[in-house]
């Protein structure tokens, strides 16, 4: 076979392409766009009293693990307590797709995976999706984007806000430490920093500029807890003594097995727990910071706050490290909603299932914006003024390959009481008994005595799987 | 006199700290695989852990270290210097072609070949390199003590392996937990395997 220098350099570039090379000498993106204000959206919005808008989104944060919870004993998250107590707590909110692109896509369209594209790490964001940002901005909201943007392609400009500080190092996940922030599409060395606080600074300074007579729309979107799991200097070691107890399946190199040992937690699964939490704590705290600098700036009677995570996360539940399964470990959610003007009943829980795609549509009704029949999540502000409204009973889940995650594509349904999952290859069907078994450890779609059970969640699920995919 | 042997026979003496290591990693694997998630079929909770972590830990023995043995003894057994890296070699090939068998459940076939090139079998690949590396040496030192000779027993070839082959394993196992390595496997698999 001949090879002809022609076929070599091709070869070459597409190597360096591959390598991310020829990205060094590309545009990269990440401008804010301006939206057209509609005088008219504006002036509903304002009549309506819409609140400013602030979201906080982590990454990882498995539902129970708040210090009020009390499952993790030694854990603290005071200001994510307090939040809590102030405000009201959704006790039952999952993911879509409990992944962090096709999470964090759906949290900004109010879509599934299967509709806005996003459906793996590797699929990329498609230019010009229309965003939450697109529909508070025209209706005169100043908007910021700060944090992880993390969706796979270029990064785009971002219709609708004004300030776009994201990052693109490591695939998009950033780094804890000296992480390199594109402020607005300029690449900006960041030496010194650590990122959740880096980030809670811009989200402070910009917070700082608003003026009290426009609304405005802030979406935080922070790395932590994400591996590497590192705390911040001061907090590292703060949960070195602690007693760490693991489900009865998990032992601690199980991290080096093949299910888990692309989810960054290789050695110690105790030592990779204790810095999880001790992230969290870190995140807990800047958290706090922001919440306060609110009150200090006056704007806390008037915004509503949302916190909540892209999935959750298993710590050795099935024998697992990582978020890509549909049991609840990885697709229930913490969600603290804080609006002191809109929320009747401070320290409230509510037991309604809700999902990620709830929060774009929440955003425009908060902000008296017509919500756009493409988005497929409800809006939770009756739930948030505790009106009474007729909600969902199950929630549709969706999961996509991704390699090299050792992960089946499936598909799921979860009801108050049950867990159905069907997987496109390499595994049986699963059924759990969540009002029995809550771990979701014993798997009885083959038990007769569920036979009905399981067709019946069967033919559930083909028929959300066509309302929603 | 050392009575003669057959072929085959002489063929499996030297090869067999190869096949030792290999079939060691099989065992451990189908253990692993056979006892994971089953806390109850131990006798405790303890047990089981404690079972799982020594065979996974045990694993890494002939996936990754087994060639500071493998080489040195092959060699000593008359093995040339391609036979004896085919020998060393033999175990993270091995894991390498397991992992992609394992890989089959959940990907199409090219997709579970390319994970069988994972940087983890590439970082066993170094560290075997590596290990032989030190084998040699280790070998050349104690061969020098028993029968002195006026020749140095240090070997650069050997020393270059050592380095080379923990150069390979840093960087796709151990620098920031590999994961620079592996966002390059994952841009080369973008391309491979476009959506």
């Amino acid at each position: 076979m001949e090879v002809t220098r022609r076929q070599i350099l091709g070869v070459a570039a597409s190597s360096a392409a591959a390598l991310g090379l020829a990205g060094c000498a590309s545009d990269a993106g990440g401008r804010p766009v301006a939206v057209p204000v509609d005088a008219a959206a504006a002036e509903r919005s304002k009549a309506a009293g819409a609140p400013n808008l602030v979201v906080i989104l982590s990454d990882d944060h498995r539902a129970d693990h708040l210090g009020r919870e009390g499952t993790v004993p030694f854990l603290q998250t005071p200001a994510l307590d307090a939040m809590a107590a102030s405000g009201l707590t959704f006790n039952h909110a999952y993911c879509t797709t409990s992944l962090c692109s096709p999470s964090r896509a759906s949290f900004l369209t109010g879509q599934y995976a299967s509709r806005h594209g996003v459906q793996n790490n590797l699929s990329a964001w498609i230019a010009g999706t229309t965003t939450v940002f697109d529909g508070l901005a025209s209706a005169g909201y100043r908007c910021a984007y700060i944090g992880k943007w993390h969706m796979p392609g270029d990064l785009p400009d971002l219709p609708g806000v004004e300030r776009f500080i994201t990052f693109t190092v490591q695939e998009g996940q950033g780094r804890y430490i000296d992480c390199p922030l594109i402020i607005d599409g300029v690449e900006t060395p960041r030496p010194g920093t650590y990122v959740t606080t880096d980030l809670t600074d811009y989200a402070i300074a910009w917070l700082a500029e608003q003026d009290p007579s426009t609304p405005f729309c802030l979406f935080l979107a922070h790395k932590a807890v994400h591996h590497e799991f590192i705390p911040p200097a001061d907090l590292l070691g703060t949960y070195d003594d602690v007693a760490v107890t693991l489900p009865d399946e998990a032992f601690t190199f199980q991290t080096l097995l093949d299910r888990n040992v692309w989810e960054g937690t290789a050695g110690r699964l105790e030592t990779a727990y204790r810095r999880y939490c001790e992230t969290l704590l870190g995140l807990d705290r800047e958290i706090g910071r922001l919440v306060t600098s609110l009150d200090d700036l006056g704007f806390a009677s008037d915004t509503a706050v949302f916190y909540t995570s892209d999935n959750g996360y298993s710590w050795g539940e099935h024998v697992l490290t990582g978020k890509r399964w549909a049991y609840d470990d990885n697709i229930r959610l913490p969600l603290i909603a804080r609006w002191p003007e809109g929320i009747p009943d401070p320290g409230a829980v509510r037991e309604e299932p809700i999902l990620n795609i709830d929060l774009a549509p929440t955003l425009l009704d908060l902000a008296a914006v017509p919500i756009p029949a493409s988005m497929q999540g409800v809006s939770l502000v009756p739930l948030l003024r505790d009106e009474p409204v007729q909600w969902r009973e199950e929630i549709y889940y969706e999961y996509f390959e991704d390699f090299p995650y050792q992960v089946p594509a499936s598909r799921a349904v979860r009801t108050a009481d049950y867990l159905y999952i069907e997987y496109d290859r390499g595994l049986p069907p699963e059924l759990y008994d969540t009002s029995i078994d809550p771990e979701q450890l014993s798997n009885v779609a083959d038990d007769p005595a569920y036979a009905q059970t399981r067709a019946e969640l069967s033919a559930l699920l083909a028929q959300l799987r066509g309302e929603y995919a | 006199m050392t009575p003669q042997q057959a072929p085959g026979r002489r063929w499996l003496h030297i090869a067999a700290p190869a096949i030792i290591s290999v079939v060691t990693y099989l065992v451990l694997q189908f253990a692993v695989s056979r006892a994971v998630g089953r806390p109850a079929t131990f006798w405790s909770a303890d047990a089981y852990r404690l079972s799982l972590d020594a065979l996974v830990l045990l694993q890494l023995g002939p996936i990754m270290f087994s060639g500071v043995i493998v080489w040195p003894v092959m060699r000593a057994r008359g093995a040339t210097r391609l036979g004896a890296a085919i020998g060393v070699l033999a175990t993270p090939i091995a894991f390498g072609i397991v992992s992609a068998l394992g890989a089959m459940a959940f990907f199409a076939p090219a997709e579970a070949v390319y994970y069988g090139t994972n940087p983890i079998a590439l970082g066993a690949v170094g560290s075997q390199v590596a290990m032989s590396g030190l084998g040699a040496l280790i070998a050349a030192r104690y061969r020098h003590r028993r029968t002195p000779s006026r020749r140095s027993w240090w070997s650069w070839p050997a020393f270059a392996a050592f380095i080379i082959g923990e150069i390979v394993l840093v960087a796709c196992v151990i620098w920031d937990g590999g994961q620079h390595v592996f966002y390059v496997w994952i841009q080369v698999y973008r391309t491979l395997f476009p959506a």
